[in-house]
């Protein structure tokens, strides 16, 4: 029977070339398990729907038929046990739950491992925002979108920050939840690509509750062709070069401060780690002390460990434990090769402008492209 | 009695709403339910024993399980260990002598349980000054933050084991108990008993845990 | 009186005096140290039925706001309390879900319409410990009050599931209070359970054996056995996490080594076997709704009783199903699908033994019936989406979505707070001496029942389309749903006020109930409305309770009478014939 279940299963499954369009029930299936997921979800349907007009026909049926008039004697013919339907509505249901179990079983055996050979893209999830960073060190955010490739395998490595986040592709059927301290994988396969046209592009949610911004904590997918994925990855890993360089750090400031506003504020409100309001004036007044003791004084200057407080603030995004800040910990990890000179020249513009910006690190527009 | 005094027994209107036909079923469904009340304390204690187990075998690779300069579980919990066992001891002693009707060694024996049990409270707040002051705090590491809710949790059980031991012991002096009505010490000791293979189970779990 | 008389070797004292359980004695005293269950049962429901008002105008907050996307309602409330409107919307699902879970449908039926109907039900006088009752009955409303001081903290965010590592770090003020309410909830739920199943098993009069009781008691102690087994565990979470929480560092927390998945087991270990806690006492009320109001010998007792039975063991081993995408092992993931879907087998045993107790039937559509056949409809609806839900392929799909949104409300409120509605409407005139008028009831049902489906099965749809839950704001594209799920909650809301308004009234000017309104053979029917101080003057003669032959209407009575005449082997022998 299995044997039959299986045959049955790969025949409807097969040849699928076009993405499934959307039902009443399920929403356009564009990955290579969606359609296997929306045959066992409608098969469970079917079943649900026989069983809802068995009971509640009967039950019409019976409240029609056996009315009670007051004053009639209660008619007591009716049996009290059974023993041979009980078996029957014990067994059936056993029979037809193995048989969903089955299906389910097989579906999520797909879903659960990755073939081999995926493409690998790293994700971060933190309060509320996803990165993506892509095997060239292209990142992008839930804002830009997450990129993938047509026709090949792609698992998501996945970790979280702060609290539990869950990646969830309402188009790919694939959902999995990404836990602090855990790494985890999600993988999905989509043939058919969708441009770089947001509204032909799939949503993706963050389905799992993290607070004030998990509503808004998605964006899209876009599936792109061999070709335009890899100029696209080649684009996203160099456009700040594209940046002319009057402009960088109020293009390219912004951007780069979101990966580092989940511990710094702009606003002089305490974080992880200290907010940026101030830093220039704090570290050109050197009073501010480390825990290992010594002041900015002590190592900023001519002739001492940096010579200018631009390369303090580079080494501190590079090797961020060589010295910390009184009152704070060691938790920030390092940017090497995440961050080129370029960029790092970006984040120190956007520290020493910071009247230029909002409290969210947004450009206010009076002081935007002089 | 006064009427406050009434009110505070819930016996205002003399009636107890009690629904058995005599006093001995009434001490069978005493028995049945605290054999139950027992029941759902083994759960939360086994429930607590299973976590620690769980997060003990997955340490933080960074740290491992205890620090290294953290110490072991304290030498001092051994004898705490031998004394509640021995107040486990002197309440059956109790409870024979009561059966036996020798009220008077009834009383002492539950007197001597009283004083081991706050005797096994004292130890074990040793335990915590010794802990205290080789620098493991609850939020130092989770190998602190166990030990201390762990013991912190079997602790606030027996002090509340003592307050019904008490009430038993002032009873005892007043002649309460007899060879054949003693409910009360019965409840008493099967709590007291079952918090005694508690912490043993607790304790064996802690020092294999600590190693 | 004087047709009392001819009916009195056969009916017992079942003419209500002077001296009921309500009158027995006055002033506030007199309720608040009572030991009585019977009004302690009353002062759980004056309880529970307002935390369900509160509970219910959160829903109503949440389902108003999100009739658009983006802020609807919570802008003055945000401005008020000088909080993101998001965070507003986020207190009002977590207190919608936290108030009508620990405070409304666990201690519903157990609590409040078992303690008062058990020990009548049973023929006893009183549950085997009156004082751990009333106890217990002081820890709700402690754990209702912490509930209130949460409020006043602050609030809470954290969802009624209270996940780490975000209830340890979330900012709202009031998170420890709520979880320490929850905590001293879970204990007057234990407290609970342990008198109940101590009262079943040694206060059954004699000729009570246990396949005599009736189905809602067999359905009360299997609650009872899982409030005992599974609230400990929930205890101990609450308390790891609030200790967690104060201290800034603990098991669930993953910074220093800890897993927040074993939050997710703790808390689910409890919190499914819960979820029978809420529903088991349900198919109970409901065994006895179908079959009294068909006058008609259920079908299918001992299956019936033994599937509630079956529900609390494997309640204990399902709880994995919750976590399908949490990052447990594809093996366990596997093996709690399979378990998951056994559970189904004793649910829908039950759902067609009810079916087939109305063939043959004499069937008075009564509002109690009504929510009989609701809960039918409704609970058939609900445990087949379970079959969804079950399936691992299809749950990963379907995980945290309005579809699970969905599911649990026809299952938690469809069928659970349905059930309860109809066991109040049931035993409402055995609680107050009182009919309520039978046309409103009717009526208010037709408003919550349509209301509910138009509610809720729109959130399947919502769901499986991809609309993830807890969301304050959502893509345009789900707005039409949304719109029609609000507006079916305002329909059912309606309808709630109706029953509050024809139920409140009844007390005042409603008929005088007489002792069996409904033609019910068990013993609470057998003594009068509202029940005597000590509930029977005379032993209760034990019958088979579902043997409606020797019921019968009584003009003078206005009411049924159990009429030992109509059977003549009964009348020559003065023992209760055996089961058939």
């Amino acid at each position: 029977m299995i044997q039959m279940i299986n045959t049955l299963s790969t025949a409807l499954l097969a040849a699928q070339d076009a993405v499934t369009p959307a039902t009443f029930w399920m929403p356009e299936g564009a990955s290579t398990v969606s359609a296997d997921v929306d045959w066992a979800f409608m098969f469970v349907t079917w079943v649900s729907y026989f069983f809802f007009a068995l009971i509640v026909g009967l039950m019409i049926v019976f409240v029609i038929r056996y009315r009670h008039r007051k004053g009639e004697r209660f008619r007591t013919d009716g049996m009290t046990h059974h023993g041979p339907l009980e078996a029957l509505w014990i067994i059936i249901p056993l029979l037809i739950s193995i048989a969903i179990f089955f299906f389910g079983f097989k579906g999520y055996l797909d879903l659960a491992q990755p073939p081999k050979n995926t493409f690998d893209i790293e994700v971060v999830a933190k309060k509320w925002q996803w990165s993506f960073t892509y095997p060239n060190g292209a990142i992008s955010t839930n804002m830009d979108g997450l990129f993938v490739p047509a026709g090949k395998p792609v698992r998501l490595i996945m970790r979280s920050y702060d609290v539990l986040h869950a990646f969830f592709v309402p188009n790919f059927r694939v959902k999995r939840d990404v836990v602090p301290g855990r790494r985890v994988a999600l993988w999905f396969q989509c043939d058919f690509p969708t441009g770089e046209d947001a509204s032909k592009a799939y949503n993706f949610f963050c389905a799992e509750y993290c607070g004030t911004g998990h509503s808004n904590m998605g964006g899209k997918v876009y599936v792109l062709g061999e070709t335009e994925f890899a100029e696209w990855m080649a684009k996203q890993a160099n456009w700040i070069e594209d940046i002319p360089d009057d402009q960088l750090y109020q293009i390219a400031g912004p951007k780069l401060y979101a990966q580092c506003s989940q511990c710094h504020t702009l606003d002089g409100s305490t974080g992880q780690g200290p907010s940026w309001k101030g830093i220039m004036d704090r570290i050109s007044a050197g009073t501010g002390k480390f825990t290992n003791g010594q002041s900015y004084a002590d190592i900023i200057g001519p002739g001492k460990v940096y010579e200018t407080p631009e390369d303090y603030i580079r080494d501190s995004i590079l090797n961020p434990g060589r010295y910390i800040v009184q009152t704070f910990t060691n938790v920030m990890p390092t940017f090497k090769g995440q961050m080129n000179e370029r960029k790092i020249d970006a984040v120190i513009g956007l520290m020493k402008h910071l009247d230029q910006f909002d409290s969210k690190g947004k450009l206010l527009s009076g002081t935007a492209a002089k | 009695m006064g009427r406050l005094s009434r009110i505070l027994h819930l016996e205002w209107d003399g009636d107890t709403r009690d629904a058995f036909s005599d006093s001995h079923a009434r001490f069978q469904a005493g028995r049945m339910g605290m054999w139950l009340f027992l029941i759902t304390l083994g759960i939360l204690f086994a429930s607590t024993i299973f976590a620690f187990v769980v997060v003990r075998l997955q340490p933080d690779p960074a740290t491992g399980w205890r620090p290294t300069d953290e110490p072991g579980i304290p030498g001092i919990l051994l004898i705490s260990t031998a004394v509640l066992l021995a107040s486990s001891w002197t309440l059956t002693r109790a409870s024979a002598a009561i059966v036996g009707d020798q009220r008077r060694q009834g009383r002492q024996w539950i007197e001597r349980s009283l004083i081991l049990g706050s005797l096994f409270l004292v130890l074990q707040a040793v335990g915590w000054i010794d802990m205290w002051r080789a620098g493991v705090y609850i939020d130092s590491s989770l190998y602190g933050w166990t030990f201390y809710v762990l013991t912190g949790l079997h602790a606030v059980h027996v002090l509340g084991g003592l307050i019904p031991m008490g009430v038993v012991a002032a009873r005892a002096r007043r002649g309460t108990y007899s060879r054949l009505s003693h409910s009360g010490l019965t409840y008493c000791s099967m709590y007291w008993h079952f918090l005694a293979g508690v912490w043993i189970v607790l304790y064996l779990t802690l020092w294999l845990g600590s190693m | 009186m004087t047709t009392l008389e001819a009916h009195k070797p056969e009916t017992l004292d079942i003419h209500a005096s002077s001296d009921n359980y309500l009158t027995h004695s006055k002033g506030f005293i007199s309720w608040a140290c009572t030991l009585d269950h019977k009004r302690i049962g009353v002062m759980y429901l004056v309880g529970v039925l307002g935390a369900f008002f509160v509970g219910g105008i959160f829903a109503i907050l949440v389902r108003t706001e999100l009739l658009a996307p983006g802020p609807t309602i919570v802008g003055p409330f945000a401005k008020w309390m000088g909080m993101d409107p998001a965070d507003v919307y986020n207190q009002w699902f977590t207190l919608h879900g936290a108030i009508m879970v620990f405070l409304v449908i666990i201690p519903s039926i157990p609590a409040a319409l078992g303690n008062f109907i058990l020990p009548v039900m049973l023929g006893a006088k009183d549950v085997a410990f009156p004082k751990l009752n009333l106890f217990s009955f002081y820890l709700w409303v402690i754990g209702a009050l912490m509930a209130v001081l949460s409020l006043l903290m602050g609030g809470f965010d954290t969802g009624w599931t209270f996940y780490t590592p975000y209830s340890t770090t979330s900012p709202a003020g009031g998170v420890i209070p709520i979880v320490a309410g929850a905590f001293i909830l879970g204990f007057s739920s234990i407290f609970t359970g342990m008198n109940f199943i101590v009262t079943i098993h040694k206060l059954r009069p004699p000729g009570m054996t246990w396949f005599k009781m009736p189905l809602f008691l067999w359905a009360i102690y299997s609650t009872a056995i899982i409030q005992v087994l599974a609230t400990p565990v929930l205890a101990i979470t609450l308390l790891l996490l609030i200790i967690e929480r104060t201290v800034n560092i603990g098991i669930f927390n993953p910074s220093m080594g800890g897993d927040p998945v074993l939050y997710q087991h703790f808390f689910w270990f409890y919190s499914h076997p819960a979820v029978y806690i809420m529903i088991v006492p349900a198919m109970g009320i409901v065994s006895e709704l179908i079959s009294v109001h068909s006058h008609r010998h259920i079908f299918g007792y001992r299956f019936i009783a033994f599937s509630s039975v079956a529900i609390a063991m494997f309640s204990f081993i399902v709880w994995g199903h919750h976590m399908f995408t949490s990052g447990q092992s594809a093996l366990m993931n596997t093996i709690f699908s399979a378990i998951s879907f056994s559970v189904g087998i004793p649910s829908a045993v039950k759902v067609f033994n009810w079916t087939i107790t109305l063939y043959k039937g004499n069937i008075s559509l009564n509002t109690p019936m009504l929510y009989g056949l609701a809960f039918l409809f409704l609970f058939t609806i609900g445990g087949l989406t379970g079959l969804h839900l079950a399936t691992l392929s299809v749950d990963v799909h379907l995980h945290d979505t309005y579809f699970v949104v969905a599911h649990f409300h026809y299952v938690m409120m469809g069928s659970a707070l349905i059930a309860m509605i109809g066991g109040l409407h049931h035993w409402w005139p055995k609680i107050t001496g009182r009919m309520y008028n039978e046309n409103w009831g009717r009526f208010a049902w037709v408003l919550v029942f349509v209301g509910f489906n138009v509610t809720f099965f729109t959130q399947f749809m919502l769901g499986s389309q991809g609309m993830p839950r807890r969301y304050y704001d959502y893509l345009p594209e789900f707005q039409t749903y949304h719109v029609i799920s609000t507006v079916g909650s305002y329909i059912m809301s309606v309808g709630f006020f109706i029953t509050a308004g024809y139920l409140l009234a009844s007390l005042v000017n409603g008929k005088r109930a007489p002792a069996n309104p409904w033609g019910g053979r068990s013993l609470e029917w057998q003594c009068p409305s509202p029940p005597p101080h000590d509930n029977f003057k005379t032993p209760p003669r034990v019958g088979d309770c579902y043997d409606f032959s020797i019921v019968r209407w009584s003009d003078e009575e206005n009411g049924y009478v159990v009429d030992r005449s109509l059977d003549p082997s009964l009348r020559e022998n003065p023992t209760p014939a055996k089961g058939h």
